[in-house]
């Protein structure tokens, strides 16, 4: 396959609080090819959104800091040490992104045309014109009925399947390499968000769009995505193509994940369940941090942070698969 | 029992704030002052000496009014008035005001509208005007100005603490009390003031900085305390004068200045404590 | 299903309007929520009610506690028509009624410490002394998994899933015999959604509890429940035994909802029944049936008159004009 797109590494992201740095995610590491889709799933807290938004660099940097060696290449270029300015250039022409809420991420003061022709006449020099055909020509892509008429509209008078088609259309209005999907279909009902998911694959085919797919829904993440990471409390736990992952999980916190979904394939009388609760960003234990609630803990896990090993071409954290571990960070 | 951490939360935050905490010593200070300085100096502030007019120094501090009565006994005894005016008047706005908030608030309805309607009404008097037909019907007096400031300010309690009720009673919360069956009563009390008493315990100090205003704008226009009773708005009352103004700034400058540091220690009070008690809620 | 006889609790025909945009001068439109729903719910069973968002699932929950007054229909609690009943009388009866809400950091009063929050529905029923009240508690602290030193803390200092033990509890101390439960899971995050779906099923099955369990998730309707009934647009547009209903589901609202569910499971593959269009807006719903704007079996039929829920003699209920014409 080609080159990768996007190359994170050691990705460190700290916020600052009166009792020090808390560390929001930690030791990150992935690699992005054109036209696939990366799926991160994770409990609220993981540092799965801090991940990305660090990628971004959109967290406020008067209380949040990207440790010096962490590296995010896209075409081998460095975007860690890039200039706000640069980045803004970066963000929605190349990388774009598409949030959750719909409701308050597009203004509600503005017509959907105003939001969209801007990108257009900013990152493309279009004339008012030629961005208002590009802006319906998107709506049309994204299956938006009577273009011509909700284009028109204000935010609050589209339904939110529609609201997220018209976020979607406008995250790939410049042709970005790179999407990245926060919880995308979250707010959205199951019809709904079964439209905007097959939207989406039809789209990445089309336009050959990687994906970064942020969410805690593990059947949204088996509908679309190639390659899954888990995090929890910070760390990649593990990483695996879909297909392995759901069919043989190594690590005990994806384990219990799976088997405490209850399924429509299967009844069963109770599910299965993580015992206790993700510990806090400010009293990390020192070992592995699922180990307070793991079943296979060992005293070895309560001492030392297990580093991301490769099994089988796939990589996970924990000491259950490589006993030999090479010292923490090399990898 | 473990103390509220909330309560921590926000005295912590509270002395953050550098003025709000500086507002508060003077505050602490001046009332010390007040409640004990007259029992230490044995201060006379009815007692007419022989020389009127005198300048400050020697046996007066502040010399002595146009009667002769020691300027600095009449200017503590009159930050005594204007504290007690201050306060009793904004706890009978209080004592108005919140019932009806709350139940506008909670009911709805046409109870909402009657109150609301009223507190409309209230709003729309000039209230200075009106303040002064109410004293002169009923007579000028300390007792007379605390009643007819406290009654002119219930509706700003209301309407602030109808505001609070009406997002507060939406909460879930509100509904589980319901659900187990909590009686009205119960739910306004127990339920929604604890979640909206903030805002009108803000609304509580900026009510009595103001009402300190009041009481000596009244004062100053010979409506409010009466001679020989003291306070600072009739303290400037007595030094109207052109000639005063100009020649005897000793008859002014203090009584201004007093009304001037409190209503200001108040306000930046007020703030602090606005920030504390709710950090989103800066305006 | 312990009594399949006797329902204990019975709904019949019930709506609920509300009046939207009315003001002091203008007139509103009339929004029905909820419209003509019947069922019943026996003793120990759980009916799971599923449905998008704004078909009125939530409102028909609160609607039978009388949180929400219904504007028509009637609702039996055993022989009691709860509608009937004046406001004291609705009080006392709350004791066996009960209802835990979606949201379990908007459910509890932040001033209020657990202890306060959990012995509440005793205060105001003033059984026995304090101490007596306070022991309660601790014991039913102790059914929902709360730590006895967790007492005197306060709500914010809780997890979710905690938040929701403390929710549960305070609906269980009065030993009720039916809770309406608001979607309990879904503001909880997976890992801990399992533990409290397992509490409930614990304590139904210790007080022989009867449930209405609200959700759009349909996976977890299906673990929940012994019946479930499907909501489209403020009716119930299919309602059967849990097993049936979704091996053989019949309206084509509820197979469209069965086919959209993303499951996590690579290797079920399955045939994909996409929707087109949104939900109506319950304002202006469409005349006839009110999915056929949606159904890709709509015929005249559907567009004039609306379907009623029949019985296939089994207790599959459904409201379609297609199973009419099979019977």
């Amino acid at each position: 396959m080609a080159e990768p797109i996007l190359e994170v590494r050691n990705l460190k992201t700290g916020f600052y609080s009166k009792k020090g740095i808390f560390y929001a995610v930690e030791d990150v590491n992935f690699t992005l090819m054109p036209g696939r889709t990366l799926g991160i799933v994770g409990e609220s807290g993981c540092g799965k959104s801090v991940t990305c938004l660090s990628m971004l660099k959109l967290l406020p940097e008067r209380n949040s800091l990207i440790e010096e060696n962490s590296s995010v290449r896209m075409h081998g270029e460095e975007l860690t040490k890039k200039s706000r300015r640069e980045m803004c250039k970066i963000r929605g022409n190349e990388i774009a992104m598409i949030f959750q809420d719909s409701m308050t991420s597009l203004n509600p003061v503005m017509t959907i045309e105003r939001q969209m022709v801007e990108p257009f006449m900013v990152h493309q020099k279009l004339s008012r014109a030629e961005a208002r055909r590009k802006s319906l020509d998107m709506l049309k892509k994204v299956g938006i009925p009577s273009p011509e008429t909700k284009i028109k509209q204000f935010p609050h008078q589209l339904s939110g399947g529609q609201r997220q088609r018209v976020m979607i259309a406008m995250a790939l209005s410049c042709n970005p390499q790179v999407l990245i999907a926060d919880e995308p279909t979250t707010a959205l009902d199951v019809t709904i968000q079964a439209q905007i998911v097959r939207l989406m694959k039809e789209l990445q085919e089309k336009l050959d769009t990687a994906i970064i797919l942020i969410t805690h829904d593990l059947g949204v993440v088996a509908e679309m995505a190639d390659e899954i990471m888990v995090m929890y409390a910070g760390n990649v736990v593990e990483k695996a193509g879909k297909r392995e992952l759901f069919e043989e999980p190594l690590h005990p916190y994806t384990k219990g994940l799976l088997a405490s979904i209850p399924s429509l394939a299967k009844d069963t009388d109770r599910l299965y369940t993580i015992e206790g609760v993700v510990p806090s960003l400010q009293d990390m234990p020192r070992g592995c941090r699922f180990c307070d609630r793991c079943e296979y803990s060992m005293p070895r896990c309560r001492e030392e942070n297990p580093a991301l090993g490769r099994i089988q071409g796939r990589e996970v954290r924990c000491f259950l698969y490589n006993e030999k571990q090479p010292k923490e960070g090399d990898i | 029992m473990k103390k509220s951490s909330y309560l921590k939360d926000v005295v912590s935050r509270f002395r953050t704030h550098k003025l709000a905490m500086i507002g508060m010593w003077v505050l602490i200070v001046e009332l010390l002052l007040l409640i004990f300085l007259p029992e230490i100096m044995k201060l006379q502030p009815y007692e007419i000496y022989s020389g009127f007019g005198a300048v400050p120094g020697g046996e007066h501090i502040l010399g002595t009014d146009n009667t002769g009565r020691d300027l600095f006994a009449r200017l503590i005894y009159g930050g005594r008035t204007s504290m007690y005016v201050g306060f009793f008047s904004v706890l009978i706005s209080f004592a108005v005001g919140v019932p009806l908030g709350m139940l506008a608030g909670y009911y709805r309805g046409p109870v909402e509208a009657v109150i609301m309607r009223a507190a409309d009404v209230f709003l729309s008097f000039p209230s200075m005007v009106f303040i002064l037909v109410l004293v002169s019907v009923i007579g000028p007096s300390i007792t007379s100005a605390t009643v007819v400031i406290g009654i002119m300010g219930w509706p700003g309690f209301a309407r602030q603490l109808y505001g609070s009720v009406l997002s507060v009673r939406e909460k879930d919360y509100i509904e589980g009390a319901r659900a187990i069956g909590t009686k009205n009563f119960a739910i306004m009390f127990r339920y929604i003031l604890p979640n909206a008493f903030a805002p009108i315990l803000i609304a509580f100090t900026f009510g009595i900085a103001s009402a300190i205003l009041q009481e000596s704008g009244l004062s100053f226009l010979g409506m409010g305390v009466q001679v020989p009773e003291a306070s600072w708005g009739n303290m400037l009352y007595a030094a109207q004068s052109v000639s005063i103004i100009a020649t005897r700034p000793w008859m002014w400058v203090p009584p201004g200045v007093c009304l001037l540091v409190t209503v200001l220690s108040i306000n930046l009070f007020g703030d602090g404590l606005r920030d504390a008690l709710d950090p989103k809620m800066k305006i | 299903m312990t009594d399949l006889k006797e329902p204990l609790i019975r709904v019949d025909k019930l709506s609920k309007d509300f009046d939207v945009g009315k003001g002091f001068l203008t007139k509103g439109k009339k929004l029905r929520a909820v419209d003509g729903v019947t069922f019943d719910i026996y003793r120990g069973e759980t009916l799971g009610l599923v449905g998008e968002s704004g078909c009125g699932k939530s409102t028909l929950g609160r609607c039978i506690l009388r949180l929400t007054e219904p504007t028509s229909g009637e609702i039996y609690y055993k022989d009691t028509d709860l509608n009937r009943l004046d406001k004291e009388e609705m009080r006392k009866i709350r004791e066996k009624l009960q209802i835990v809400f979606q949201d379990p950091y908007a459910s509890l009063n932040p001033r209020m410490t657990v202890m306060e929050i959990i012995r509440a529905p005793l205060d105001v029923y003033k059984t026995g002394t304090r101490k007596e009240r306070e022991e309660k508690v601790l014991d039913t602290a102790k059914v929902v998994g709360l730590r006895e030193d967790s007492m005197y803390k306060y709500p914010h200092e809780f997890s979710g899933g905690q938040r929701q033990r403390i929710v549960i509890a305070r609906a269980l101390i009065l030993n009720p015999e039916f809770i309406v439960c608001d979607e309990p899971v879904s503001a909880l995050d997976v890992s801990i959604r399992s533990q409290v779906l397992n509490l409930l099923a614990d304590i139904q099955r210790k007080y022989n509890l009867s449930y209405l369990f609200i959700s759009h998730d349909l996976s977890v309707v299906k673990h929940v429940s012994d019946r479930v009934a499907v909501m489209y647009l403020g009716s119930i547009v299919e309602m059967a035994d849990k097993n049936e209903l979704f091996q053989n589901p019949l309206h084509p609202y509820t197979q469209a909802l069965m086919s959209a569910i993303p499951v996590a499971d690579v290797n079920v593959h399955r045939e994909q029944i996409c929707l087109e269009g949104d939900v109506p807006s319950p304002l202006d719903p469409p005349a006839g049936c009110r999915f056929h704007t949606r159904c890709m079996y709509v015929k005249d039929r559907c567009r004039k008159e609306r379907p009623p829920l029949i019985s296939d003699g089994n207790g599959h209920y459904t409201a379609c004009f297609l199973q009419d014409n099979h019977c």
